[in-house]
C-alpha cells in the first residue's frame, strides 16, 4: 500500500477501505488521540506493539495489523470504557441514527454489559450554552472535538474541560457563550448527542431524512451542503465534505437559513389581484408582450438565480427583445466577512452573471425606467429596492406591466401586475458559480405540491413557446445546462451530470480570496491515498 | 397423474326425492327446535350484543400513561419507523418535565392505513403503546374521524376499554433518575 508522505496510519487505512474504529479523530482537526479506539498493532524490533493509528505517521516498510486478536481486544476495550457511563437514552437523543457510538458498538463492540457499580451522573441534561447549541453532559464522551474546533477555526475558544478523572466535563468558560459564527459545526462533529442544535431538537429522527446534495446560496462562497428533508419539508442544512472549499464546515447563517426558503412564499399565479392558472397567466403575458415594441420590454436578471435561469432569460431577450435592456443590479447590503468562509457579498451567482455577460451596472437602466422608456419589465428572483417601498413605488410606477417571477413575497411582488411563483434552490436543480470561480451543481430536494410553481428557467421556456420563439424546447434543467455549455466558451465540454460533486474551477478571475486564510493546512489530510 | 373416480350414486340416492326430503327434514328440525328453544340459539345479535374476545386479542391501539396521567411515550418514533403502513404520525416537543425531556405533542394513528400488524407494540421500548382494546370494528362516517388523536388514544375511560384486559406489565426505565444501577 502506498500513501503520500506524512499520512497517518488511520487515514491510510480509511482511504484504502480498510475499516478501523475511530472516534476523536477528525480529518480536518488536529489529532488529539484521547479516545484510544483506533488501536493497531505495528511490527517493530521488539515484536508487534499496540499504538493508536491517528497519531502514528506511516513510514517506509511499516507492517500494520488492524484485525489481530490483540488489536481487536484493545479497540473493544476502549469502546467499552467510553460507553461505561453513557446514558443510553437513544430513544430521545437527536443523534441516534448518525451517532458514532451507536454505530461502532454495533460494528466493533457487541459485548455484554459488565459495570457492577452504580452509574455516576454528571448531571446537566440540557445546558443552554449558546444561541444555537444545547449541551448534554451525560452523553459527552470527552473526545474534545468541539474544543479543538473552537480553538482552531473560529479561534474563539469558548469551550474547555473542567475537573479531573470521572468528574471531568466539557463546559463553557465563565461568562462566555458559544455564540461564534460557526457554532453549529460543533454539533456535527460531536460523535455523540452531547451537543445538539436547538433548531433541530426533537424535530425529526435522522433516519427519516432524505439527503440531497446542494450548494448554500447564502453568500458568494457557495459552501457544499446537503439539504435534509422529509415529506416535502426541509429540516436542516448540513455541510458536505469538500476538501477544496469548505472542508466539513459551514457558517451558522447558512445553516439556519433553511426556514427562510420555505416561509413567506408566493403560492399562486396572480394577474392583478385575481389568482389564475399558469397557462392563463402565460397567455395573458404573451398577449401583452407581443403587442409591444422590442425596445419597450426590459428585464432584471439575478445573482440569486441559477446559471440556467439567467441563461434562458438572456437567450429570450437575444431572440425576441433587445438584450441591452437586460441588467442584474447588485443591491444587497454587505454582510459580515471573516478569514474562514463568510463573504460580505451575498450573491451566490455573481460570477455566473460575469460568465454570461449580463451587466451588473444598473444606473442607466433605472434612469431609463424612471423616464418611462419601458412598458413591460420582467423581474426574476430580485427585489432591487429591498424594504424601501417609496423608491419601489416611484420606479415601478412608470412601468405599465411589471412581471415578477419570485419564490418569496417581497416589495417588488406587491407592486407587480403579474406574479408567477418561482422555486427556491431547494426545489429545483441548477448551477452556481461561486466567488472563487467554482462551478457547482445543486439538485432538487423537494417537489412543490402546486404544479403551477415551476422553475424560472422552465417557466420562461413556456413563455417563449407561447410567444412562438424557436429554440426553447427544454424539458428539464440539465438539458438547459448542456445547451448552455455548447454556447458558452468557459463551459465547453461539460455536461450537467459530469460536474464533480464538489464542483469544477472555471477559467475566470476570482472575485474573492480562497477560504481559511491564516488557518494552517491540517497535516493529517494529504488527499486520497493510492493502494 | 392419478385419476380419482367420482363415487357415483347408488340405489335410492338415484331417486333425488328421498335425499331432498332428508335435507329438508334437517332444516325444518332446526327451524322448529329454535322456534321453541330461542335461549339455545348460537347466534349473537351483533352489534347490540358483543361476544367476549379471547384474552390478548390484538385490538385497537391505546397509549399508556404514567402515574401522573402524562403519556408514557417519549416520541422516539420507533413505532413510526417500524410501521409498514406509515400510519403513525408523531410530533415531538420539549416536555415541561425536565426529567422526561421529550414528549409527543401530537400522536395520530390513521386507522384507515393501519394493518393491525402490531409492530409498533413490539418496537416500543417503553411499553407506551398497546393494541389491547378489544374493539375490532373500527368504523366512522368521515375519514377524519378515523384518525385517532393522542387524547382519544389515552382515554382509558372510553366505553371500548375493558379494564385490566391484559395484566399490566412493569415498565423498564432506561435513563434519567429512575434508572436502576
Amino acid at each position: 500500500m502506498e500513501v503520500p508522505d506524512g499520512t497517518n496510519v488511520l487515514e491510510a487505512a480509511l482511504s484504502n477501505d480498510v475499516p478501523l474504529e475511530h472516534f476523536c479523530y477528525h480529518r480536518y482537526l488536529p489529532v488529539a488521540g484521547n479516545c484510544r479506539t483506533c488501536m493497531v498493532e505495528i511490527e517493530g524490533p521488539k515484536g508487534a506493539m499496540l499504538t493508536i493509528g491517528c497519531n502514528t505517521k506511516v513510514a517506509e516498510g511499516m507492517v500494520i495489523h488492524t484485525d489481530t486478536p490483540k488489536a481487536k481486544a484493545a479497540q473493544k476495550n476502549a469502546l467499552e470504557m467510553l460507553l461505561l457511563d453513557h446514558p443510553l437514552d437513544c430513544p430521545i437523543c437527536d443523534k441516534a441514527g448518525e451517532c458514532k457510538l451507536q454505530n461502532q458498538y454495533m460494528e466493533y463492540g457487541l459485548y455484554d454489559f459488565r459495570r457492577g457499580v452504580p452509574r455516576y451522573f454528571k448531571g446537566g441534561k440540557d445546558e443552554d450554552i449558546g444561541e444555537h447549541v444545547i449541551l448534554d453532559q451525560e452523553r459527552c464522551v470527552l473526545c474534545t472535538r468541539c474544543i479543538r474546533f473552537v480553538d482552531e477555526l473560529p479561534k474563539t475558544s469558548e469551550l474547555g474541560i473542567v475537573n479531573r478523572g470521572h468528574e471531568s466535563k466539557i463546559t463553557i468558560f465563565p461568562g462566555a457563550r458559544l455564540d461564534n459564527a460557526y457554532s453549529g459545526n460543533v454539533t456535527d462533529i460531536c460523535p455523540v448527542g452531547a451537543l445538539t442544535l436547538k433548531e433541530f431538537r426533537f424535530k425529526q429522527r435522522v433516519w427519516f431524512l432524505k439527503k440531497t446534495e446542494s450548494v448554500c446560496p447564502g453568500c458568494a462562497r457557495g459552501c457544499n451542503i446537503t439539504v435534509e428533508h422529509n415529506r416535502g419539508r426541509v429540516y436542516r442544512f448540513m455541510p458536505r465534505e469538500s476538501a477544496e472549499l469548505n472542508k466539513t464546515w459551514i457558517c451558522d447563517e447558512g445553516r439556519f437559513s433553511f426556514n427562510y426558503y420555505q416561509e413567506n412564499r408566493v403560492e399562486e399565479v396572480r394577474v392583478g389581484s385575481s389568482p389564475k392558472t399558469l397557462k392563463e397567466g402565460m397567455e395573458q403575458l404573451a398577449g401583452i408582450l407581443s403587442g409591444l415594441d422590442k425596445e419597450e420590454v426590459a428585464a432584471i436578471a439575478s445573482p440569486w438565480a441559477s446559471l440556467e435561469d439567467n441563461f434562458i432569460l438572456k437567450k429570450l431577450f437575444e431572440k425576441k427583445f433587445n438584450v441591452k435592456n437586460l441588467v442584474a443590479p447588485l443591491w444587497a447590503k454587505k454582510g459580515d466577512t471573516d478569514h474562514l468562509l463568510k463573504l460580505a457579498e451575498k450573491y451566490p451567482n455573481e460570477q455566473g452573471l460575469n460568465l454570461l455577460g449580463i451587466p451588473t451596472d444598473s444606473k442607466d437602466f433605472w434612469d431609463k425606467m424612471e423616464k418611462g422608456a419601458f412598458k413591460a419589465v420582467i423581474v426574476m428572483s430580485q427585489n432591487p429596492f429591498g424594504q424601501d417601498e417609496g423608491r419601489a413605488r416611484k420606479t415601478y410606477g412608470k412601468v405599465k406591466t411589471l412581471v415578477v417571477l419570485s419564490a418569496h413575497k417581497t416589495k417588488t411582488v406587491e407592486q407587480a401586475s403579474l406574479v408567477f411563483p418561482a422555486r427556491p434552490f431547494t426545489e429545483k436543480s441548477g448551477t452556481f458559480v461561486n466567488a472563487t470561480s467554482r462551478l457547482q451543481r445543486f439538485r432538487q430536494a423537494i417537489e412543490p405540491e402546486n404544479p403551477d410553481i415551476v422553475e424560472s428557467s422552465l417557466g420562461l421556456c413556456r413563455l417563449a413557446k407561447v410567444l412562438m420563439v424557436e429554440g426553447f424546447e427544454f424539458e428539464d434543467t440539465p438539458s438547459i445546462f448542456n445547451a448552455m455549455a455548447k454556447e458558452v466558451e468557459v463551459l465547453k465540454g461539460l455536461t450537467f451530470h459530469s460536474i464533480p460533486p464538489t464542483g469544477k474551477v472555471l477559467d475566470l478571475n476570482p472575485i474573492a480570496p480562497e477560504p481559511f486564510q491564516g488557518v494552517k493546512a491540517q497535516p493529517n489530510v494529504l488527499g486520497k491515498a493510492k493502494a | 397423474m392419478k385419476v380419482v373416480q367420482r363415487p357415483g350414486m347408488k340405489g335410492p340416492e338415484k331417486i333425488y326425492v328421498v335425499e331432498v326430503l332428508k335435507g329438508l327434514w334437517l332444516t325444518f328440525s332446526h327451524v322448529f327446535y329454535n322456534l321453541f328453544h330461542p335461549e339455545k340459539l348460537p347466534t349473537v345479535f351483533f352489534p347490540e350484543e358483543k361476544k367476549a374476545l379471547p384474552p390478548a386479542t390484538r385490538g385497537r391501539h391505546r397509549l399508556m400513561k404514567r402515574e401522573d396521567d402524562s403519556p408514557r411515550c417519549t416520541a422516539c418514533m420507533l413505532c413510526a419507523t417500524a410501521c409498514p403502513a406509515e400510519c403513525i404520525h408523531i410530533q415531538a416537543a420539549e416536555s415541561p418535565d425536565p426529567n422526561i425531556e421529550k414528549f409527543p405533542e401530537k400522536f395520530d394513528i390513521d386507522m384507515l392505513r393501519c394493518v393491525y400488524c402490531g409492530f409498533c407494540v413490539e418496537a416500543c421500548p417503553l411499553d407506551a403503546i398497546r393494541m389491547d382494546i378489544p374493539e375490532v370494528t373500527v368504523a366512522g362516517y368521515t375519514r377524519d374521524s378515523l384518525v385517532y388523536h393522542k387524547e382519544f388514544l389515552m382515554d382509558h375511560d372510553n366505553k371500548d376499554v375493558v379494564a385490566d384486559y391484559n395484566p399490566p406489565r412493569p415498565v423498564l426505565w432506561t435513563h434519567g433518575p429512575h434508572a436502576k444501577p
